[in-house]
């Protein structure tokens, strides 16, 4: 089952990422990204169909926690780094602007 | 011009798993706590944090997965489904995207007043991932910020994704409320709505039989409905919607992309919100922070073990070892385990499946409704409700006072005799009502004449009178006595 040959978009790509790219950057990034897709894409040569997906070595691990609660940061320390905050919350640039109701 | 249009209903549910911890940290899901005081580093997506599975939240999954038939996925593993937003501290979202817990299971509706009864709905998977934070908008909307609070961020839900099998708004609302039912059976989830413990998204479109083949209208996925009510009727609302705008437009479901609209409860309607990103956007790829986790056939034995009665089980009991009408088995287990464990503790005692049935149901139910308690709390225990009900049955309380015995036993939380006694009800021994009778037939002379006529109905004139002579006259043992002492023609 080969990974459909639909190309990447640098612009469109950048945009989800939320990376801002010059227009002259745009070439440039999108033939890195090409070319990075077309080495990993040299896996698609072997004949793979008989092999399950690989997820991780350490299967068998299972490692989990029991649902007992640990204590939680002190608010002020949670919010220390916080461009902005009224003491209790975070406080970020209004989501719906005023225009937007 | 007239189409057929069937509606096609599929449903994504968010239920907020019952566990005390968040899905990969230690912090508290309790509802309702001081904004940002249950966060650490792994919920704040502070760089470095490792999260760790919570083995809970897996078992919870999994015994949901088993309650809806699904098939438990082996080999498990988390995703991460990227997109930015201020509540999402990690700009991903850990989620399960290729291998979800649980896949291919169903559910049948069960609905004995509708025909939609016994129709089964495919549940196309549940996977487990984590919640979002709260933002709290600008009330004002004066442009002021958005406020952020992560207590809610990281814990643990499970989306169940249904088929697009339903039908109708009334069939979303009977597949909802059998999926309650299981998930408070289970004690998977406390389910209550306006916590956000249930959440529900609905994807609706019409298929449309027209003279150029079927068709169908682009789908439109419904956001903000919080009951089951609103689901309804934003189902309906959407299709009638969708009916008018086909016919304005004729736009159908590949020449326009997918769309989100709020429903607003108070107009009635709903509203567009947004087109649909594409899926593909969120870029899922394996969380390289955690690993695959592996659930074998003896861990799926063990939950499954623990799986009692589920409601459908329950209802077919409730009809074949207690003789209840499908109705009645419907009602008491709509109310949940508990109210149907007390139904049977009483019934096995009473012997008359019936009789218990009716007095829950007109009764019990209509005070509990009214004082807003819950039968956990409820004020005659089954024992005393027992003891009431052979009261009836023995004719050692007559029918005619029954109901406000109960109403005195239930305020008063206190036995059958001592609510008959508050209330003064004595039964009369043979003598008494002898005495009484003979008296009742001796003042009303021309009552007698009139029944010995042939006006049988005037008998109930000598029954309340001789009620009003004494209340504590049962009107079956006067009825009877006075046919025994009316002279024969
Ligand atoms: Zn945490």
């Amino acid at each position: 089952m080969g990974r459909s040959k639909k190309k990447i978009s640098a612009e469109h790509t950048s945009r989800l990422a939320r990376i801002e790219l010059p227009p002259s950057q745009i070439p440039v990034v999108q033939s890195e990204l090409e070319s990075l897709l077309d080495f990993v894409g040299r896996i698609e040569q072997l004949d793979l169909d008989s092999v399950e997906p690989f997820f991780g070595i350490a299967i068998d691990a299972n490692p989990m926690r029991t649902d007992r609660q640990e204590t939680s940061c002190d608010r002020t320390d949670t919010l220390r780094n916080a461009p902005q905050t009224d003491g209790e919350s975070f406080l970020v640039p209004p989501v719906f602007g005023k225009q937007e109701s | 011009m007239s189409v057929k249009a069937t509606i096609i209903v599929g449903l994504e549910v968010h239920v907020q798993l019952a566990t005390e911890t968040k899905l990969f940290c230690g912090c508290a899901t309790a509802f309702g706590a001081s904004p940002n005081t249950q966060t650490c580093p792994v919920c704040i997506g502070a760089p470095g944090a490792l999260p760790v599975l919570n083995r809970k939240a897996l078992k919870l999954a999994i015994k949901t997965g088993l309650a809806l038939n699904c098939e438990i996925e082996p080999n498990t593993h988390w995703d991460r489904k990227n997109y930015f937003y201020p509540d999402l501290p990690k700009g991903y979202q850990i989620s399960q995207f290729d291998r979800p817990i649980c896949r291919k299971g169903y559910l049948d509706l069960i609905d004995p007043q509708s025909v939609s009864s016994g129709r089964r709905v495919n549940i196309e998977r549940a996977h487990l991932e984590e919640d979002a934070g709260k933002s709290s908008h600008d009330e004002t909307m004066q442009g002021g910020p958005t406020k952020i609070d992560f207590n809610r961020a990281g814990t643990p839900l499970l989306e169940i994704v249904t088929q697009p099998d339903l039908r109708s708004g009334h069939e979303a609302k009977t597949f909802l409320n059998e999926l309650k039912l299981i998930l408070s059976s289970l004690k998977v989830s406390d389910c209550n709505m306006q916590e956000g413990s249930l959440r529900v998204d609905a994807n609706v479109n019409l298929s449309l039989a027209t003279q150029e083949g079927n068709q169908a209208t682009p789908i439109v996925e419904i956001k903000n409905l919080n009951s089951f009510r609103s689901v309804e009727r934003a189902i309906e609302f959407e299709a009638e919607r969708q009916l008018q705008q086909w016919n304005k437009d004729g736009m159908t479901i590949d020449q326009a992309p997918k769309q989100t609209r709020g429903w607003d409860d108070s107009k009635g309607h709903t509203v567009l919100q947004r087109i649909k990103e594409d899926s593909a956007d969120y870029r899922y790829f394996p969380d390289p922070d955690l690993v695959v986790i592996r659930t074998t056939q003896a861990d799926i034995e063990s939950i499954q073990a623990e799986i009692k009665s589920l409601p459908a089980e329950r209802r077919q009991i409730l009809m074949s070892r207690y003789l209840l009408p499908a109705y009645d088995a419907d009602v008491l287990v709509n109310q949940g385990d508990t109210f149907v464990d007390f139904f049977e503790t009483v019934a096995d005692q009473v012997k008359d499946g019936k009789l218990v049935s009716n007095w829950l149901q007109q009764e019990l139910l209509r005070h509990l409704n009214a004082t807003q308690t819950d039968i956990q709390a409820c004020p005659v225990n089954a024992n005393q409700f027992v003891d009431f009900l052979t009261h009836i049955q023995t004719n050692q309380l007559d029918s005619s006072r029954a109901k406000d015995v109960f109403e005195q036993m239930m305020s008063d939380s206190v036995s059958v005799e001592q609510a008959m006694k508050s209330l003064g009800i004595e039964n009369l021994d043979s003598e008494e009502l002898t005495a009484i009778c003979q008296r009742v037939l001796d003042e009303n002379p021309e009552i007698i004449a009139q029944i010995l006529k042939g006006n049988t109905k005037a008998i109930g004139n000598l029954i309340g009178k001789t009620k009003s002579l004494n209340k504590n006259v049962s009107p079956s043992q006067a009825r009877e006595q006075i046919l025994k002492m009316l002279p024969k023609h």
